[in-house]
């Protein structure tokens, strides 16, 4: 695709260097380059019109290029403001209410509704330690609740069991009657996927709303969307008022843009972010991650969590200086690679970092695993001073760690040679990271 | 992007396909420097929020400028040069715990007057001072000016930026100055529609037994009920059908095939929900060879193009039956969801990877999304669009017309010109 906006930033900025103060004049073509990023990130037209109205009267006069690297400034103003105009901060569902609280799903066909009805009531059920019920009012989509029914079941939530020939307000007054006697503490309606525009069906959620009388209603939106995210939010909002905002399929390679559009036309919080088939697959929304994401900044603050979570600074204090001192062992290195796996796919890690997005599927290939695979049994049929010294490892040594792990002695051979090869490049990468290297190499700031 | 990761990058783009595999061990000892990179990184800001001194005293330290910390900036309304006051004492990435602030009013809705239309700006040549004069001066500042608006009706319909402005500057380059609005529209749906058109190309139908038709796309996108107009339609023109529910995977994805295939009167070849949809695909073929049925439709589960795996699964359906019947699968076609943006360049893009896409089926067409990707699609990748669906019954499938998709992209041009200088959520 395109480079980072970093990069084309980087451009802009170097050639507006020792010009002081941003001006009118001078920060258009770093604007343009903004603009571009956004659209590319499927941020509507006028959205992206207002924004960069919006950044360009907020930077004028501040001291942004007087910094040594003011694309990265200029960024980060940017991603600040596209932030602030998600919501800011992360926002929780309300659940202090009378219970049952009651939540409507809606959105377009095949936006993540009924899956998203099912992971919801996974989160208010585990997490949350409530009694949900699952409802399906679509009475449309061949087998939608036969869907809704088998992902209840895996998740052990009970679904009000429903027919297709019933009217869908019918099923919305028996879900509320039955959480009455049966005392569910939570309510979530499925609905069928429908267009803002078809009349028909924005009636029935009229009613259906009327009906319930939801505390939330929440538009189930796709982050691979583009620019009519606008047109559909504005539809649902105007008919129903929306409340919130779950964004589905944000596992994909999307930026998200049109997270940036539905906001801005409902003032709605985006609360959840969808992020995998799987019903666990269900995260608190950040709006900073998502402004990094639409930025071409990759999901760095995903991995510093990831990271906060499995590294003391001890331990990382420790690894840093194996790495300097070359004396990282094999099994340092074996229990990386259990820390990681614990954290996720090397692919997923990957592909959080900004850059790494292309190389991150392939890690995951089956090729790879098969490796990695490899490499743990060669490991497990090391014995404990060859994995603290591998300068050991003769013919013979190599030969019976061959046969104990099924593989061959050239891949064992491989695999040694490899270790070695990493070991050097980690004494350099982390020599390397004294201010000195990195100014060296022009990456300093 | 954050300088320390710049090395670690630089280190690891060496990484090609075919040398990933043995940098295996290279990849997790650099991921775990990164990740206590991070660990310390973020314990820093935590800890002891003034950066300038903090580094002092850190020599062997690189200084890191982390995009990331926009996290714990205090405000964004404070200058960028002043150093940010101390940092939240929680932690900066789970912010649900602090009081949730008072609602920020959505910058886009705010102003109820109309702004003046600035235009999208994206012409470097607009903001060159000389080339204005000489646009004054030859009178097509006008020009420009009716381009801009060509180039903002084709992004808005999701044409991308670079293929809308490649589309308009070519179209520019022929016109004259002097020519009308009208005219230019008219010239750039004829580029279009060429450009369209080029990528056409006839259907692959083998000379003897079943044609069979693999469809694909991500989650979601309509794969199964294209599979149900395509199957009524092609019983229609080609005789018998069998759809193969290869979908094993989503929750009562069979059963809904199951549904439409009672409605289309298709028969229906299944296995158990979580066995090989390799399997499945292999048995419709097989079953349509011994039963002498002229086409094959295997639906296949949504997957995202950034799942490895799920791509291999696809690749072996493909192997699998072109195993069974040489040739096969004939056709393969991507659904795209018409509301789809830009990132269904990326979906066509792997998935043609993957396996040889023949077509695109683009629906949900009947929404008010105008699917203008497929433009980008069709000038990069030539691939044809085969059929658009436009609603859910099993009727509303219509075979591509390039010149009609054009006309749609365009209408409601001039309304929309009128509304993007007012505020959209008035
Ligand atoms: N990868 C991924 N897939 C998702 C996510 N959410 C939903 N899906 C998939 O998207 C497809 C459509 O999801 P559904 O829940 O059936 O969508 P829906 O909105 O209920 O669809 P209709 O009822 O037909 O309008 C299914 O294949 C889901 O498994 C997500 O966050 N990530
Ligand atoms: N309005 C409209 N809706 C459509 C069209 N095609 C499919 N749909 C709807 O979109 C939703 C998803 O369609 P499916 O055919 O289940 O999509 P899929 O790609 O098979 O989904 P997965 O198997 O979950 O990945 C359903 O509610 C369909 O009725 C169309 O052309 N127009
Ligand atoms: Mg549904
Ligand atoms: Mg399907």
């Amino acid at each position: 695709m395109f480079d980072t906006l970093s990069d084309r930033l980087e451009g802009v900025f170097k050639r507006l260097k020792g010009q002081g103060r941003v001006t009118e004049r001078n920060i258009e073509e770093a604007l343009r380059e903004v603009r571009l990023a956004l659209l590319e990130a499927d941020v509507n037209l006028r959205v992206v019109r207002d924004f960069i109205e919006h950044v360009k009267h907020k930077a004028l006069g501040q001291e942004v290029l007087a910094s040594l690297t003011p694309e990265q400034h200029f960024i980060r103003f940017v991603a600040v403001e596209l932030r602030e105009m998600m919501g800011g901060s992360a926002r929780e569902l309300d659940l202090k209410v009378k219970p049952p609280v009651k939540i409507l799903l809606v959105g377009l066909q095949g936006s993540g509704k009924t899956t998203s009805a099912a992971k919801l009531a996974r989160l208010l059920k585990e997490e949350r330690k409530r009694h949900p019920l699952l409802v399906s009012t679509d009475v449309r989509r061949p087998a939608a609740m036969e869907q809704l029914r088998v992902l209840g079941g895996q998740i052990g939530v009970p679904v009000l069991e429903t027919r297709e020939t019933e009217d869908p307000i019918e099923i919305a007054s028996r879900a509320l009657a039955r959480s009455e006697t049966a005392g569910y503490d939570a309510i979530i309606f499925d609905t069928a996927g429908r267009l803002q525009i078809d009349e028909d069906l924005m009636d029935e959620l009229g009613r259906l709303r009327a009906a319930v009388q939801p505390h939330h209603i929440l538009l189930v939106a796709d982050a691979m969307t583009g620019q009519d995210a606008v047109n559909v939010a504005q539809g649902f909002h105007e008919r129903l008022t929306i409340s919130g905002l779950i964004l589905t399929k944000l596992d994909s390679d999307a930026r998200g843009g049109a997270a940036l559009s539905v906001r801005a036309v409902t003032g709605a919080p985006i609360l959840f972010a969808g992020t995998g088939e799987k019903l666990a697959a269900l995260e608190v929304f950040h709006p900073d991650r998502l402004a990094s994401r639409i930025l071409g900044m990759g999901d760095v603050l995903s991995l510093i969590e990831k990271a906060q979570q499995n590294y003391d600074q001890a331990k990382a204090k420790e690894l840093e200086r194996k790495f300097k001192k070359n004396e990282f062992t094999i099994t340092d290195f074996a229990e990386q690679l259990r820390t990681l796996r614990k954290m996720g796919s090397l692919g997923e890690l990957l592909g959080m970092i900004p850059g790494l997005k292309k190389i991150a599927g392939q890690a995951d290939s089956e090729q790879a695993k098969r490796e990695l695979v490899r490499i743990q049994a060669i490991i497990d049929s090391m014995t404990l001073q060859e994995r603290n010294n591998h300068l050991i490892l003769n013919g013979r040594r190599r030969a019976r760690i061959a046969t104990g792990s099924g593989t061959s002695v050239q891949e064992v051979n491989r695999f040694v040679k490899q270790f070695e090869q990493t070991r050097k490049m980690m004494k350099k990468i982390t020599r390397g990271t004294g201010r000195g290297m990195m100014r060296g190499l022009g990456l300093g700031s | 992007m954050p300088d320390f990761i710049t090395v670690i990058v630089s280190q690891l783009s060496f990484v090609d396909r075919l040398a990933l595999v043995a940098a295996a061990s290279q990849i997790v000892a650099l991921l775990a420097a990164i990740l206590i990179e991070f660990s310390a990184r973020k314990r820093r800001w935590v800890q002891a929020p003034a950066p300038a001194t903090e580094q002092a005293g850190r020599a062997a330290r690189p200084e890191i400028v982390l995009a990331e910390e926009i996290a714990s900036w205090p405000s964004p309304r404070a200058p960028s040069v002043t150093p940010p006051p101390p940092a939240p004492a929680e932690p900066v990435a789970r912010p649900s715990v602090e009081p949730p602030p008072a609602p920020a009013e959505p910058a886009a809705a705010a102003p109820a007057k109309a702004p003046a239309r600035i235009g999208l700006g994206l012409r470097r040549t607009r903001e060159n001072l000389l080339a204005r004069i000489r646009a004054a001066i030859t009178g097509s500042a006008k020009l420009d000016e009716i381009c801009e608006g060509l180039e903002e009706a084709l992004i808005a319909a999701d044409v991308g930026v670079q293929a809308s402005l490649k589309l308009v500057e070519a179209v520019r380059a022929r016109v004259r100055d002097g020519s009308g609005s009208a005219a230019i529209r008219e010239a750039l749906k004829d580029e279009i529609a060429r450009m369209l058109a080029a990528s056409e190309r006839p259907l692959n139908i083998p000379a003897e037994g079943p044609l069979v038709v693999m469809l694909a796309g991500v989650n979601g996108a309509g794969k199964t009920t294209t599979a149900a107009k395509l199957a009524a339609r092609m019983k229609a023109e080609r005789g018998p059908v069998i759809v193969a529910a290869a979908d094993t995977f989503r929750a009562a994805a069979i059963e809904q095939l199951e549904v439409w295939c009672g409605r289309v009167g298709a028969d229906l070849i299944k296995q158990n929900q979580g066995s090989d949809p390799a399997a499945v695909a292999f048995d419709a073929i097989k079953a349509a060879v011994a039963r002498n049925v002229s086409t094959v439709l295997i639906d296949t589960a949504g997957r995202l193009q950034t799942k490895v795996n799920l791509m291999e699964e696809l690749k072996k359906i493909a192997r699998v039956a072109g195993r069974e019947l040489p040739g096969a699968p004939h056709e393969c076609w991507l659904v795209l969801d018409a509301t789809t943006g830009q990132n269904a360049l990326s979906q066509a893009k792997i998935f043609g990877d993957a396996v040889a896409l023949t077509g695109v089926v683009l629906a949900k067409l009947d929404s008010t999304a105008k699917g203008g990707v497929v433009v980008a699609i069709a000038e990069q990748l030539k691939l044809p669009v085969r059929f658009v669906g436009v609603g859910e019954n099993v009727e509303d499938l219509r075979v591509f017309d390039a010149r009609e998709f054009v006309e749609a992209l365009f209408a409601e041009d001039e309304s929309r010109a009128e509304v993007s200088s007012g505020s959209y959520a008035a």
